[in-house]
């Protein structure tokens, strides 16, 4: 390899080959090339009278974006396309931790340049901290080829496995619906969102689109007075609801029936989570001896309701 | 089934490895020093859980044979001991744990059945004078293997002798032949594990159909056996009351009541993460679609109510069948589905176990689980 200063419009930005990353956060990158000067020139390798871009795509993209005409680079003579994109992925693992989309990339792009399913699965996997499987490898693939608005979601959320994996079940059109909806949730609310909307639109039969068109998820979703997040939030207890038909009537009869009741807001009471269990749960505070009075006066007043039986209706 | 058989270096003279061998002569064989050339040939697989089951392991056991049934926290259990002389099964429910508890390991015969009977002795020793339940059908199905192995006839001889032991073989198969040959007892029961005759098609892959398993069980009667059946897991789905109602009448048809010991019943149960093999293994299953929610052991089950209402229909088919006096229990259940379905409850698992051995002396059970 040799140094060389090239002037920047002699590389090929749009030959990606060996690009792996699509961070393009570029801001801290800036700051230090301006405070520091670029410390590690990237490599390059020549094609016909044009350079590619093998490690330091970012580093290029940030001289570019401060006007630089030329930059300290190391070129190549190396021609063998996978031992030049090997070149890039040895950098990448030992200087930033991979994000699945791009370990995803990393290995869409081996398997391009000749490596064996075998190898990837032996040698690559274990390499990315990935499991050493097939069935592993087969869905990171699919991420790889998923659309950019996924693989951009991907690397700017950092959602778990789980939520990926439940998001590619869906087809692509499918999904840029879907996004928007789950940006705002936390991660276990993402992927419960797509369990719903996969087991409803399995069980009854319903497509996406379909089940979003409804008037009430209509109604939610063409909302104005309600904010991104609350919209997502709606939409998730409406899923749930449907879901888990059963559940939400039980949860829904023991909530009117606590209205019914007038049941006093300081005393906490409770069914056992699902209803699994035959028993509910009264909690209260209390500072002294009348605090305690008070709230046990209250709770025989209401042990004296009839509607209390109806607490315990629907348990079968 | 079985594609490869591969053989620890250790044990190819034992007896059992030859017997194997001898009975599988159209399948390749490859002696090796350890496992991995197996967990790899499983980790290239697409299906590694698919192929593992493909895969015939012969090897020594290092742990203990006997152990309690794991069952699941929070619910009563019922007292079970389980030999694990083979680990994992050729067959392929889309519903079995082994997918997860055991995950992409090979069909694992332990062909040491010297030591084995040993810790047999020994865990028999340890339980003088008082019943247990123990069985070959928890972590493998008790007959899959053997018209390879031939080891039913052994086991039965060796527990017929024992008799604080009921030994159960649970199977779907109709492996009978090793039973057929050999002496009945009163401890010794051979079960199956029945389902609609819909979801055995669909979600039992490699099983026999359940008409088979119910001619199978008859064979085995007429042998002079008693049986057991196990209604597990019971799967809400469409027309499951008419569908669970063809299969009893079947069986009660054809198996004459007193001969049967035990009917367990017990809903369709997993854990989340089973939930995710199975949508993976088997993308056409319908069954995690029912309305499924997290019970006190985090496994999930369906809604309590679809639950009891489930139970009390099956219990109900079972009894306008002439099963009133079939000793039924539940697995992995809690004290409210036995009180509103059955009205009893057990309290602890001790009180399944007694109630379930008729002959023990002394018993201090009062429950009766007919």
């Amino acid at each position: 390899m040799r140094h060389e200063e090239v002037p920047l419009r002699a590389i090929d930005f749009r030959d990606e080959r060996f690009r792996t990353s699509r961070d393009t956060d570029l801001e801290g990158l800036i700051w230090s090339i301006k405070k520091a000067g670029l410390i590690s020139p990237p490599v390059l390798c020549r094609r016909g009278r044009r350079y590619v871009l093998v490690t330091g795509w970012r580093r290029a993209l940030a001289c570019r974006a401060l006007g630089f005409r030329k930059i300290p680079v190391l070129v190549t003579e190396e021609t063998n396309e996978l031992r030049l994109f090997l070149m890039a992925l040895s950098e990448n693992l030992t200087t930033r931790e991979l994000g699945l989309a791009g370990k995803a990339t990393f290995l869409h792009k081996l398997g391009r340049f000749g490596v064996t399913t075998k190898t990837l699965v032996r040698e690559y996997m274990p390499r990315l901290g990935l499991p050493a499987t097939a069935d592993h490898l087969h869905w990171m693939f699919s991420l790889a080829g998923a659309d950019q608005a996924v693989l951009d979601y991907v690397s700017e959320k950092s959602p778990s496995p789980a939520v990926v994996k439940a998001l590619l079940r869906f087809p692509s059109a499918d999904r840029r619906r879907l996004l928007p909806l789950l940006r705002p949730l936390g991660q276990n609310k993402q992927k419960q969102v797509l369990e719903d909307l996969w087991e409803i639109g399995r069980r009854d039969e319903l497509p996406v689109r379909r089940l979003l068109r409804r008037k009430e998820f209509q109604r939610i979703l063409g909302s104005s007075r309600l904010s991104i997040l609350q919209k997502a939030e709606k939409i998730r207890q409406l899923l749930r609801k449907i879901r888990h038909p059963g559940l939400s009537e039980g949860e829904e009869t023991f909530r009117s029936t606590l209205r019914k009741m007038r049941w006093p807001r300081d005393i906490t009471v409770q069914p056992s989570p699902y209803f699994e269990e035959d028993n509910v749960t009264v909690s209260f505070r209390f500072r002294n001896r009348e605090e305690f009075q008070a709230a046990l006066d209250k709770l025989r007043d209401k042990a004296n309701r009839e509607e209390l039986d109806d607490l315990f209706r629907g348990k079968g | 089934m079985i594609r490869r058989i591969f053989v620890d270096e250790k044990v190819v003279s034992e007896t059992l490895t030859r017997r194997i061998l001898k009975n599988s002569r159209d399948i390749p064989v490859e002696v090796v020093p350890n496992r991995r050339p197996i967990d790899e040939l499983i980790a290239a697989a697409e299906d590694p859980v698919g192929e593992s089951k493909k895969i015939l392991w012969l090897t020594r056991q290092k742990g203990g044979f006997v152990k309690p049934c794991p069952c699941t926290p929070m619910y009563i259990g019922c007292n079970y001991f389980i030999i694990n002389s083979v680990l994992n099964c050729p067959l392929d429910c889309s519903y079995c744990i082994l997918q997860l508890y055991l995950g992409p390991s090979p069909v694992t015969v332990f062909v040491n059945l010297e030591d084995m009977r040993k810790g047999w002795d020994a865990f028999i020793r340890r339980r003088s004078g008082r019943f247990f339940r123990i069985g070959t059908g928890e972590l493998a199905d008790s007959l899959a293997l053997d018209p390879l192995t031939r080891t039913a006839g052994e086991f039965i001889s060796y527990f017929k002798t024992k008799p604080n032991a009921f030994f159960e073989l649970k199977t779907k198969t109709i492996n009978i032949q090793g039973i057929l040959e050999a002496e009945p007892a009163e401890n010794i029961v051979v079960s199956w594990s029945l389902n609609s005759v819909g979801i055995a098609r669909k979600e039992e892959r490699g099983a026999p159909s359940v008409s088979e398993r119910i001619e199978a069980a008859r064979e085995v009667v007429s042998r002079g056996f008693h049986v057991g059946f196990h209604f597990d897991p019971l799967v809400i789905h469409p027309g499951w009351e008419d569908a669970y109602g063809r299969v009893i009448e079947r069986l009660l048809r054809t198996i004459p009541p007193t001969w049967i010991r035990w009917i367990s019943l017990g809903s369709l149960r997993f854990s989340p993460a089973l939930k995710g093999v199975i949508e993976d293994r088997f993308p056409g299953s319908r069954i995690i679609l029912g309305e499924m929610v997290p019970g006190r052991d985090g496994k999930l089950r369906y809604f309590k109510p679809l639950r009891l209402e489930l139970y009390r229909r099956i219990v109900g088919l079972l009894q306008e069948n002439g099963g009133e006096r079939i000793p039924l229990y539940f697995c992995m259940e809690d004290g409210e589905v036995w009180q509103k379905v059955l009205k009893k409850n057990p309290g602890r698992k001790d009180d399944v176990e007694l109630a379930l051995s008729p002959r023990v002396k002394g018993s201090r059970s009062n429950l009766r689980l007919y």
